[in-house]
């Protein structure tokens, strides 16, 4: 009987946490926010911060969904060629493409790039002092640290998908025309046939979505982190892990959302 | 001397009542009080652990305590508006134990930080706003004033000695000319001729701005340079106060034995096994 109660009582103990947790959040999350529609803004912070999340992961972005979209390719046409439907690959390649790889490919390489970084900043920051350090200095540690990344992440992610969206697309015209023998015309004919605005914004959506999330879990964790140079290891880790996570069940809430009928 | 704690006719510059706070059922300040006067430098000694850190991130509304008041200028900041509040702690420059230099900005931009802080208080005379080019020079200027080269300024704080960082932290404490100074552990991690160096700075800087300070430290050769008067933090209660003169010889068992490092006394030292 204790042992029950025991039992009951850890996994009381762990609902709890969750969802103080979880509160802490999303106070987190509307702090950094509202701090976003009050004057004073810092520009400079938000520029190197919109720099660093967009531009310097360009390259890991552009690689990945190129290597992606000539993998789709390449699969697809192994398994439509059974049925002879090999003309679906441009469709396929383009929708798979627009719709989830972009996004979900680029939220998951920002996530280890950017929101491991935002983690180890700001929790070497917070180890410091240099956080306490900000306040002294009468500037609010939310405003200036965490409002600029998160606003870096919302825009920066739906550019970065515009890229990834096209370097994937041309990868799967690449694999079909050079290694499948596709007349690139045709290809690029199916291709625009196939697609429509709403996968494309749907996608945009989605990284916006992804790139707020990103930063959020990269600030929350660096800002909450404690105790030298494990307690920021610690808070990278958990930066990423949750980050990825969120990337994809929120990629399937919002496919199902707009999707799903 | 002027007992710190006695009342006296003027409004003491900080004055702490009753103030408590407790991490998790330890109780690291037990009811503190304490007056600093206007333009005094005011030490306060213990060992590690027994709050002396606490009560600085409280009057700088860094930690919430549990209880208690404090003042600065007879304005209390546990009760004032936020604005007051961050007008008040606006006024005071800190000197934190490892510099706390921002690694991502170059030394000038560290020293300069507060002057160009757009949320900054009220730009007066003595606040003036200033363009980025005026805080550089304004930071070169208090580069100097703590013994450094103005071109350091161009240079980025991983590139720094130990004590260069700390004549920066210095730097940084007092470019917006302060109030109030506050001083955690000044010479911690430097070797006794820089300590001596930092001390000497500390003492120019606070009477060239004629501030009232307050220095926290264990090392006790600080404590009698930088220090008008002195206060005794163990287990959370001011166990002595009078002239930092006077540490040496106070007469308090419980401080000859810190400022002598001695094993033997009252003061027993927890070991966590």
């Amino acid at each position: 009987m204790n042992a029950l109660l025991d039992l009951i009582a850890a996994i009381g103990r762990h609902v709890l946490e969750a969802a103080r947790g979880a509160g802490a959040l999303a106070l987190f999350a509307v702090e950094g926010m509202l701090h976003a529609v009050r004057p004073p803004f810092y520009w400079r912070v938000f520029g190197a911060a919109l720099m660093d999340t967009g531009y310097l992961s360009l390259p890991v972005v552009a690689m990945t969904a190129l290597f992606a979209g000539g993998v789709i390719a390449l699969q697809s046409y192994t398994g439509f060629a059974q049925y002879h439907v090999q003309s679906a690959i441009a469709g396929i390649v383009v929708l798979s493409v627009t719709r989830e790889l972009g996004p979900v490919l680029a939220g998951l390489m920002v996530a280890g790039r950017v929101g491991a970084a935002m983690a180890a900043q700001i929790g070497t920051m917070r180890v410091t002092d240099q956080i306490d350090a900000l306040t002294t200095l009468r500037t609010s540690p939310m405003k200036y640290l965490v409002t600029p990344r998160l606003l870096a992440g919302l825009i920066s992610l739906p550019l970065l998908v515009v890229v990834a969206d096209i370097l994937g697309v041309a990868g799967g015209f690449t694999v079909s025309v050079v290694k499948l023998g596709f007349a690139p015309a045709a290809y690029i004919s199916a291709t625009i046939n196939a697609v429509k605005p709403i996968d494309i914004t749907v996608g945009l959506v989605k990284a916006a979505v992804f790139g707020f999330i990103i930063a959020l879990m990269g600030c929350y964790y660096g800002y909450s982190s404690r105790g030298g140079a494990e307690g920021v290891g610690s808070a990278t880790t958990s930066a990423v892990v949750s980050a990825s996570i969120l990337v994809l069940a929120f990629d399937y809430l919002l496919t199902d959302l707009f999707f799903a009928q | 001397m002027t007992d710190a704690f006695t009342p006296s006719a003027r409004t003491p510059k900080i004055r702490i009542r009753g103030l408590h706070k407790s991490f998790g059922g330890k109780h690291v300040l037990n009811g503190i009080d304490l007056d600093v006067e206007e333009g005094t430098s005011f030490v306060v000694i213990g060992g590690s652990g027994s709050g002396k850190s606490v009560l600085l991130r409280c009057i700088l509304g860094l930690i919430a305590p549990d209880a208690g008041t404090i003042e600065i200028d007879g304005v209390n900041l546990l009760t004032a508006s936020r604005s007051k509040r961050e007008e008040l702690i606006g006024e005071i420059g800190m000197l934190f134990q490892n510099a706390a230099l921002f690694d991502s900005l170059p030394v000038w931009e560290n020293v300069a930080f507060g002057l160009l802080a757009p949320e900054t208080k009220k730009h007066n005379d003595k606040h003036p706003r200033l363009t980025r080019a005026q805080a550089r020079e304004r930071a070169g200027e208090v580069l100097t004033q703590v013994g450094l080269d103005p071109s350091v300024g161009a240079l980025y704080p991983s590139e720094l000695s130990g004590g260069m960082q700390k004549r920066v932290g210095l730097a940084r404490a007092i470019a917006d000319r302060p109030d109030i100074l506050f001083f955690d552990e000044p010479t911690t991690g430097l070797d006794p001729i820089m300590g001596a160096v930092i001390d000497g700075l500390i003492v120019d800087c606070v009477k060239k701005l004629g501030s009232t300070a307050i220095a926290i430290t264990h090392d006790m050769a600080s404590a009698q340079r930088i220090g008008d008067q002195a206060a005794m933090l163990y287990q959370g209660r001011l166990v002595w106060r009078g002239a930092a003169s006077c540490l040496m010889n106070s007469g308090n068992a419980m401080v000859d034995q810190f400022t002598h490092g001695r094993r033997e006394g009252p003061i027993t030292m927890e070991l966590r096994r």
